[in-house]
């Protein structure tokens, strides 16, 4: 007879194994994938959105002034870098959701979606432990998490610097056309 | 001879729930031990037990040498499980599947691969092995399993219906593939419906409903609760005459007509059947044929599952 094969596998092997295993079965599946990439999507666009509104739409005193007086750090910046500014500085704490929203949606296809399709029990059958199975798991829904975020937010960041040097370069040259009968 | 799977009292409740009622069992290296029950006797959480994906609520077990509660991860790597459903990653390919699965049983890589390619050869599934488990029939998928259990050559199998939905050849390959792994010296734990099966493939049986109701060779079973049968076929029928002719034979413990023959139980059928076939023959009878009756099975699992009902 053959000798028993089977030990307890290293918990590096482990969580490698897991997580191949884990994002080969998520990218297969469009809706998993759609789910976790919706919340960024969003709040990306909405963020963009937001800021590149703002640069279109010339903000009127009395907004300016409200501006300036709830987030005194903008006092200084033209009124619309200043609107720009504020909208992009808050909508960041949207990005905070990402790695909350992105391993939970990945975390619970991959618990239950092992129950559903009947796939747990074998799992545990093997001689990995409990402890080792979840550590494994989080770690591979964490890990295109934070992915995910720091994608976004380079995404983001770019695309709104690039909107703001615009829209600040655009209202410099009309200024500067406006100004230059006055300083002649 | 040695014990692989020795439990004492063994119980398992789920509230009011006595799914497992203080077993005792003793299966033997090397032989296939059948573990026969109506639906909900509590053959699978017996299986989980024994396999420690469940702790029992009282009693002890010793599988393969270590104990159960204390030494679970041994005891998982030292067994093999074909749960009832395959559960196998559907997007995945065959080969992904072994290989995943020889991984989680510590198995190196090359080891690991090596082990995927001689299971999934031995399943004749070798020139599937790069299509997704999704694309595969119920026998297929049925086979894939049987090899993620022997993957890491586990000293026990515990079968769980292996060859429920099969098609013949399929279940074919799968006894074979039991027969093989006796062969090797491995111990089988089976339970089945498939009454049939048992009966070809296993040394020993349980029969069990919440608790071990008996364990025995088949053939022990069927002498002891039939004594020796004999089927004695008459051209064109058996008259009743020919019954009560047969029923007066020295040595005939019972006789009772059955699709168009006479089963003769007796004591020794060497010296009685032929005084069975004389006293029919000067009855005028024409004896066509004169064979052993092999009780089925289902007789035997009716006779000891039935009467508890």
């Amino acid at each position: 007879m053959t000798a028993v094969l089977a030990v307890s596998p290293a918990r590096p092997t482990l969580v490698r194994a897991v997580c191949v295993r884990e994002w080969r079965e998520a990218l297969g599946n469009k809706l998993l994938v759609g789910m976790t990439l919706l919340p960024p999507v969003v709040i990306l666009v909405a963020g963009i959105a937001a800021v590149a509104a703002a640069a279109v739409n010339p903000p009127s005193d009395r907004d300016v002034q409200a501006l300036y007086a709830a987030a005194p750090a903008v006092a200084g910046l033209d009124p619309k870098e200043a609107v720009q500014g504020f909208i992009a500085t808050y909508f960041l704490i949207l990005f905070m959701l990402i790695p909350t929203v992105v391993p939970l949606t990945m975390a619970i296809y991959s618990v239950i979606g092992e129950k559903a399709s009947r796939t747990l029990e074998p799992l545990l059958a093997t001689p990995v432990g409990v402890g080792d199975l979840l550590f494994a798991k989080s770690l591979a829904s964490t890990v295109p998490s934070v992915i995910v975020t720091w994608s976004a937010y380079a995404i983001y960041l770019a695309t709104v610097i690039s909107i703001g040097s615009r829209a600040a370069g655009s209202s410099r040259s009309s200024s500067s056309s406006r100004c230059s009968p006055f300083s002649r | 001879m040695k014990s692989v799977v020795r439990t004492d009292k063994l119980t398992k409740r789920f509230g009011a729930l006595t799914a497992v009622d203080g077993i005792d069992l003793d299966v033997h290296e090397g032989e296939v031990f059948g573990f026969l029950g109506p639906n909900g006797a509590g053959k699978t959480t017996t299986l989980r037990l024994l396999c420690a994906l469940i702790a029992p609520s009282s009693g002890t077990a010793e599988i393969a040498g270590f104990r159960l509660g204390r030494d679970d991860p041994k005891i998982r790597a030292a067994v093999g499980i074909l749960t009832e459903q395959p559960g196998l990653y559907e997007r995945q390919s065959a080969s992904e599947n072994l290989v995943f699965y020889a991984t989680l049983y510590g198995l190196q890589t090359p080891v690991a691969k090596s082990q995927a390619e001689r299971y999934l050869r031995l399943m004749g599934l070798w020139d599937r092995r790069k299509e997704p488990v999704a694309t595969f029939s119920r026998g297929m998928k049925q086979k894939m399993a049987i090899a993620r259990a022997a993957l890491h050559e586990p000293r026990i199998l515990f079968l769980d219906e292996p060859t429920t939905g099969l098609d013949p050849d399929a279940a074919k390959t799968v006894r074979e593939f039991i027969v093989a792994l006796r062969g090797e010296g491995r111990t089988v734990f089976l339970c089945t419906h498939n009454l049939d099966e048992a009966d070809r493939l296993c040394d020993r049986i349980a029969f069990f409903r919440h608790r071990v109701l008996r364990i025995a060779q088949p053939d022990e079973l069927r002498a002891e609760l039939y004594g020796r049968a004999t089927e004695i076929r008459l051209m064109p029928r058996p008259r009743a005459e020919d019954l009560v002719r047969v029923q007066a034979v020295a040595g005939v413990r019972e006789a009772h007509l059955e699709n168009g023959s006479i089963i003769v139980a007796s004591e020794d059928p060497l010296r009685t059947n032929p005084l069975l076939v004389k006293a029919l023959v000067d009855a005028g009878a024409e004896v066509a044929f004169v064979t052993e009756r092999k009780a089925h099975l289902e007789e035997i699992y009716l006779k000891i599952v039935e009467p508890i009902e």
